[in-house]
């Protein structure tokens, strides 16, 4: 839902883009018909069809040829339809805009990432409005925030400044910009002005970041409204936004006036307006009227209200005011009819507010019974969104005490409330409800008022209130359909918990007890079992693991619709139990409760077979994740890996258990030495699970078998996902991991990211030998980007605060790399011939010192424990790059540089040979130039020319 | 020039408003719908009432033209703005609110419409626990519309008497519902409640449960009528601290298999929830308060419309957590009982 909010928030409007593609088809073919555009985007957005669309689209390409701008827009519609259908589109996205980079939609630039991210935002402040525990609601709003102002502010400011500069450098001498490029760049400023909006307007109302952020978001729409003339009809739309944020901060009065400016807006010219410029300001004026209308109910002029919306409650439009929205002709337009109906409603509010109640409960009431029919007969949601809209009127009248309603109304009205989680006006007007219902109606209606207010109560964590509406029903109203299909399990779970909260002291409750004895005589036949389900799983929430395992093994394993979930979810209680041991650093615990899992195994084993057989997916993936865990705490990774495979076939649509087994999945392939195999597994973690701390989890490992099996690349690329996971931020203020981190990610090339850690590593600073290696590393960076200046002031402050020694394994390399950086930096001033003097004189030092001590570290060797390949290697290498600035010495005419080579090959001579013959033939070639230059035969040394 | 378009939308849209007051009085004219409240629950909606006298309602309903007894209607709710804001307040609970709209109403309305408001005035100082003010407003109306036979008479008489018992004046409010009977049956018992009530004052509990008994007997009294007498004989049993069998006839009359009339989600209903809670916490012992707070949250939870009672259930239950020794959700409940 929120996701879909922010995508209409960014939805290109047809209209504004328009131009864009008839500039853009001039350049790159035709694209589609404004009627192939118009079918597509009804089988997406309207009829929700989403096969039918793409069979229509990839027969328009098999119609119309290969033509580049056909072909964008067909990739553009695609995207649509992965973004309607809810999935995540933002690889797509990324590979149109490398492929179509012309193209509008690609040229907004990260503008759609952006609006996925708004969603997830909006997504976690509704989570915080319905969970139930204060601590975790109060995360989920810190989440959001977080998202929000890093991931959605910030980016999109810094988009706008970018497309801002693009349009102003595509000025002719005359100063005029582009008008594409202005249009994006404004396209990009209007989202800005929505997207406040609809943030703030989410965020709960008593938030303290709420109304600044509808200042901020007001301030944007009036810069838009007085600066961004030249696009009209963006212009009048932010007019609009304007008087929504006036609104939202209370200030009705004003907010109707600015909106009362676009009641009758016109284009500069009405001579032959085609039908979408109609259609568009008809959009616009009915927006105002509604918003307008809403503005003035708000503020109690219901009069106002009337009066601007009366003249629309029309069937037909008028012929001599063609731009004049007639709301029974809107109604049926997919795109207006949302407003339609909305002002259909706000006029139904109107007309109540001034005196005429029944009047205006007709108006509410006759879109009810439309939509509800029509909803009934298609079944399409957006009907139902519309039911749910008039709920909302009676809601707003019930909240704002215009006029007193039938209890089925405010029935209806609670619904429209609860709806738009206004908790506590709804349970009021739920509670009305009751008071006011006819004899007649209440055997019908109380049930489902008492099931809301349990329902919300439960939701609000009053669980003792929420079980005493359920129970309620149980009294006096127990052959209700809501009490039999519903309620009666929502009974059990609210006073399961309500029991539970009270600690031990539940259990002798008096009153809790008369409860219970009442649940269990109205309940289902599982109440028993559904109780002990809910204890169990409270339990186990609270770490009381024991208490967890003996609520869970109270459920007879053969109870059908409990049983083997029930006896899963005990032996999956010693796997918990066994984790926290781990992170307790206790291993005599983790032991202890092991021995379990010789039981455990296979127990689990039977009920997945049967769960399997009977097709019991709660059990059966409750069972194979505790089955799959405890193998892989055993370290017996292929069976772990076998079992556990099941979140990829069998259970791949879990939506509890799967991130989880799927990071074990991953872990236990990667010591199964499965090497690509859990990579395979990897990908669905990362799709379906991004989020998740099993896929951060899941990447370090690979990252780390990646090392291991010398692929450096891969091993980057994984670290980087697992440096980037919103769950490792904690985890980034390790000094040593981030080391870790810019070691993995420089060897493997992603050299940029790594500055980043590194700035990350200097602020959380650490003890003197970590900075020595975060020095290390950072002249890693430098030297990988060039940077040899940098590279020089590194290694000199490692060589000002370290003794460079041999004791720290870094010195010689250090060394190494200073000396290589003096003569790149050199190379960088005297592209070809020798290098100057002090240069090579100061490589060399450097060179030199590098070579004692990689010595040192050789001698260091011993059988037992041999030298690393690597030192050795290094150690000719470097000899090497000596011998070659000794020959630049040399050619400088320092008499000693080729004494030296000769001297060092000379004796080196066998050494080298034996360690590389390829090595070899590069010192015998600079052994040759010294001889020579010396005037020495190199026959005389055995070396043929 | 920049915003050559902002400025002449501005422009247009002040020439709109001069327009905008003529119009609207204009479109003011459209038939109202009016509704009639019966005593037995029943509400007849989308009616024109044509006369309203406590004798009988004269309404129009499909283009039929029909009377009801106006004993038998509970109350009637005609379409006008300012009245509508008014009585949602009172039922709402929020008496300032009230007050304020109805004040504010009082100099721009005539007819049935001033008639109303000044008997609401009255309802509402009732209702907020100011009985001198109400009894003082009952008066005003009674003495401007009493003789034209306003529907509201009745009504307002039943307030001073209710408003003289709230004051403990027991010989003042016999004298006012004394004059009730003049209007028919139903408000011959209504006056017998209000006569109970007396006896209550005068702490003659055997006469004042024999009158609400005698009212609650009655068949033919309308459900509110019955309930209210049979919540009214059990509340006298808990003032004499009977608790053990305020709490078995509570149960009998209104929870285990109560009678239609006792079924509704009333206020003397609420107030036979209340009573439960209050008979078992005053009998002390872990248990009763055990169970106490389930009926006392069981008031909260279903009757917050009742807002004396919400109130109420809402203090008793702060005293529960408290005697419990659960102090935080004291707290809670005492939070709400001033909210």
């Amino acid at each position: 839902m929120c996701a879909i909010l922010a995508a209409v928030v960014l939805l290109p409007d047809l209209f504004l883009t328009g131009p864009v593609h008839a500039q853009a088809k001039q350049d790159y073919g035709t694209g589609l018909t404004d009627e192939e555009i118009a079918l597509a985007s009804a089988l997406i957005r309207e009829y929700k069809y989403f096969d039918t669309a793409r069979r229509f689209l990839e027969s328009l390409k098999t119609r119309r040829g290969a033509k580049p701008m056909l072909l964008a827009e067909i990739a553009s519609l695609e995207i649509d339809i992965k973004q309607a259908e809810g999935k995540d589109a933002l690889a797509d996205l990324d590979a149109f805009k490398k492929k179509f980079p012309w193209h509008p939609r690609a040229s907004l630039g990260s503008l759609e990432q952006i609006g996925s991210k708004l969603g997830a935002a909006l997504q976690k402040v509704e989570l915080s409005k319905t969970e139930p525990d204060a601590t975790k609601s109060a995360k989920a709003l810190s989440d959001a925030k977080k998202i929000f102002t890093e991931e959605v502010s910030k980016p999109l400011d810094a988009l706008i400044v970018s497309l801002g500069e693009t349009a102003k450098a595509s000025a002719d001498k005359k100063g005029n910009q582009d008008p594409q490029k202005k249009r994006l760049f404004y396209q990009a400023e209007f989202a800005r002005v929505n997207i406040f909006y609809v943030y703030a307007n989410a965020l709960p109302e008593d938030d303290k970041d709420r109304e600044a952020t509808f200042e901020k978001g007001l301030d944007y729409a009036s810069f838009f409204v007085e600066e961004r003339y030249e696009f009209f009809i963006m212009q009048y739309k932010a007019q609009i936004q304007k008087g929504l944020y006036l609104s939202a901060l209370g200030r009705n009065k004003r907010a109707a006036e600015e909106l009362e400016l676009m009641y009758d807006v016109e284009p500069p010219s009405t001579r032959n307006m085609p039908p979408a410029l109609i259609k568009a300001f008809h959009e616009i004026r009915l927006q105002a009227l509604l918003f307008g209308a809403r503005a003035h109910n708000a503020a109690g002029a219901y009069d106002n209200a009337v009066y601007a919306l009366k003249p629309i409650m029309r069937a037909k439009l008028d012929p001599k005011n063609p731009l004049s929205p007639a709301i029974g002709a809107v109604e049926d337009d997919p795109d207006l009819q949302k407003f339609a109906v909305l002002a259909r409603l706000e006029y139904g509010i109107s007309v109540a507010g001034v005196g005429n109640v029944s009047a205006g409960m007709r108006a509410i009431h006759a879109v009810i019974s439309k939509y509800e029919k029509l909803h009934k007969e298609t079944k399409n949601e957006t009907y139902q969104a519309f039911v749910i809209d008039a709920r909302k009127a009676l809601g707003r009248i019930s909240a704002a005490g215009a006029a007193s309603l039938s209890g089925k109304d405010y029935y209806q009205a609670g619904i429209g409330l609860k709806s738009q989680l206004k908790f506590e006006e709804a349970l009021d007007s739920f509670q009305k409800a009751l008071g006011a219902l006819e004899p007649l109606e209440q055997a019908k209606i109380a049930p489902l008022c008492l099931n809301e207010i349990g329902e919300i109560c439960y939701m609000l964590g009053r669980f003792d209130e929420s079980a005493v509406a359920f129970s309620e029903i149980a009294l006096y109203y127990p052959g209700a359909e809501i009490f039999t299909t519903k309620a009666n399990r929502s009974f059990i779970g609210a006073l399961t918990k309500a029991v539970t909260a009270l600690g031990a002291a539940g259990a002798e409750h008096a009153g809790f007890k008369e409860l219970e004895k009442l649940a269990s005589k109205f309940g289902a036949d599982d109440t028993a079992a559904q109780a002990s389900m809910v204890q169990g799983q409270t339990a186990e929430q609270q770490s009381q693991y024991e208490r967890a395992r003996r609520a869970y093994r109270k459920i007879k394993i053969d109870d059908p619709t409990y049983g083997l979930r029930a006896h899963a979810s005990s032996w999956a209680t010693f796997v918990r139990e066994y984790e926290v041991a781990g992170s307790n650093n206790d291993k005599k615990a983790q032991e202890k409760i092991a021995e379990n899992f010789d039981e455990g195994i296979p127990a689990l084993k039977d009920i997945l077979e049967k769960a399997r057989a009977k097709n019991n997916r709660s059990a059966g993936s409750v069972a194979a994740l505790a089955l799959g865990q405890m193998h892989y705490n055993r370290d017996e990774y292929p069976e772990a890996v076998k079992t556990l495979s099941l979140f990829v076939s069998e259970y791949e649509d879990d939506k509890n258990y799967r991130c989880t087994a799927l990071g074990y999945l991953v872990l236990a392939a990667v010591h199964a030495k499965e090497g690509e195999g859990a990579y395979k597994y990897y990908v669905p973690l990362r799709k379906s699970c991004k989020d998740d701390p099993a896929a951060a989890a899941a990447a370090y490992a690979l990252s780390d078998d990646a090392t291991d099996r010398g692929d450096l690349k891969r091993a980057a690329l994984f670290m980087r996902h697992y440096a980037r996971h919103p769950t490792t931020k904690d985890d980034l203020k390790d000094l040593q991991l981030l080391i870790k981190i810019v070691q993995v990610l420089t060897d493997g090339g992603y050299v940029s990211d790594a500055r980043d850690y590194i700035e990350m590593a200097k602020a959380v600073g650490g003890s003197g030998d970590l900075q020595r290696v975060l020095i290390w590393m950072e002249m890693g960076i430098a030297k990988s980007a060039e940077q040899w200046g940098k590279v020089i002031d590194l290694g000199n402050k490692y060589v000002e605060q370290y003794r460079v020694d041999g004791d720290n394994y870094e010195d010689p390399f250090v060394c190494r790399e200073l000396g290589w950086a003096t003569l790149r930096k050199a190379r960088q001033k005297r592209r070809t011939g020798t290098l100057p003097l002090d240069a090579c004189m100061n490589a060399e030092k450097f060179y030199n010192h590098a070579l004692y001590l990689l010595d040192g570290l050789m001698k260091k060797g011993t059988p037992e424990n041999p030298v690393d390949s690597s030192v050795r290697r290094e150690y000719w290498l470097v000899a090497l790059r000596l011998m070659q600035v000794k020959s630049h010495l040399g050619r400088n005419d320092d008499p000693d540089g080729y004494n030296d080579i000769h001297k060092f090959c000379n004796e080196n001579r066998q050494r080298v040979k034996k360690y590389s013959s390829k090595l070899w033939t590069r010192f015998e070639k600079l052994w040759i130039e010294a001889l020579k230059a010396l005037d020495r035969d190199p026959a005389d040394f055995n070396i043929s020319v | 020039m920049k915003n050559k378009n902002m400025m002449t939308l501005r422009n247009t849209a002040i020439l709109r408003n001069t327009l905008t007051l003529a119009l609207v009085l204009a479109s003011a004219s459209t038939v109202l719908a009016d509704a009639i409240v019966r005593t037995n629950g029943r509400r007849i909606e989308n009616v024109q009432i044509t006369k309203a006298t406590y004798d009988e309602i004269l309404y129009k309903k499909d283009g039929n033209t029909a009377t009801v007894k106006g004993e038998l209607v509970q109350a009637i709710e005609r379409d006008s703005a300012v009245v509508a804001r008014v009585r949602a307040a009172v039922d709402s609970g929020e008496y300032s609110k009230a007050l304020k709209l109805a004040k504010k109403a009082e100099a721009g309305v005539q007819g049935w419409e001033a008639a109303e408001v000044a008997y609401l005035i009255g309802r509402i100082y009732l209702e907020a626990g100011k009985y001198k003010d109400a009894d003082d407003a009952f008066a005003t109306y009674l003495q401007a519309n009493e003789e034209k036979k306003d529907y509201w008479v009745p009504h307002a008489l039943h307030g001073r008497g209710r408003a003289a018992i709230a004051a403990r004046k027991g010989g003042t409010a016999m004298q006012y519902f004394d004059q009730l009977g003049k209007f028919g049956d139903t408000w011959d018992l209504r006056a017998t409640l209000g006569k109970a009530q007396g006896a209550v004052l005068k702490k003659s509990w055997v006469e004042a449960r024999s009158l609400f008994q005698s009212v609650a007997r009655k068949s033919s009294a309308p459900p509110a009528v019955q309930a209210a007498a049979a919540v009214g004989r059990i509340e006298v049993l808990v003032l004499q601290k009977q608790y053990p069998n305020a709490v078995r006839d509570l149960q009998s009359a209104f929870f285990d298999a109560p009678k239609p009339a006792l079924a509704s989600y009333s206020e003397s209903r609420a107030k036979a929830t209340l009573l439960m809670g209050v008979a078992l916490k005053e009998q002390g012992g872990k248990e009763n308060l055990e169970k106490a707070e389930i009926w006392l949250l069981r008031t909260a939870v279903i009757y917050k419309g009742h807002s004396a009672v919400y109130k109420e259930a809402c203090k008793n239950l702060a005293a529960v957590y408290g005697s419990l020794g659960r102090a935080d959700r004291a707290t809670e409940w005492q939070r709400r009982a001033g909210a």
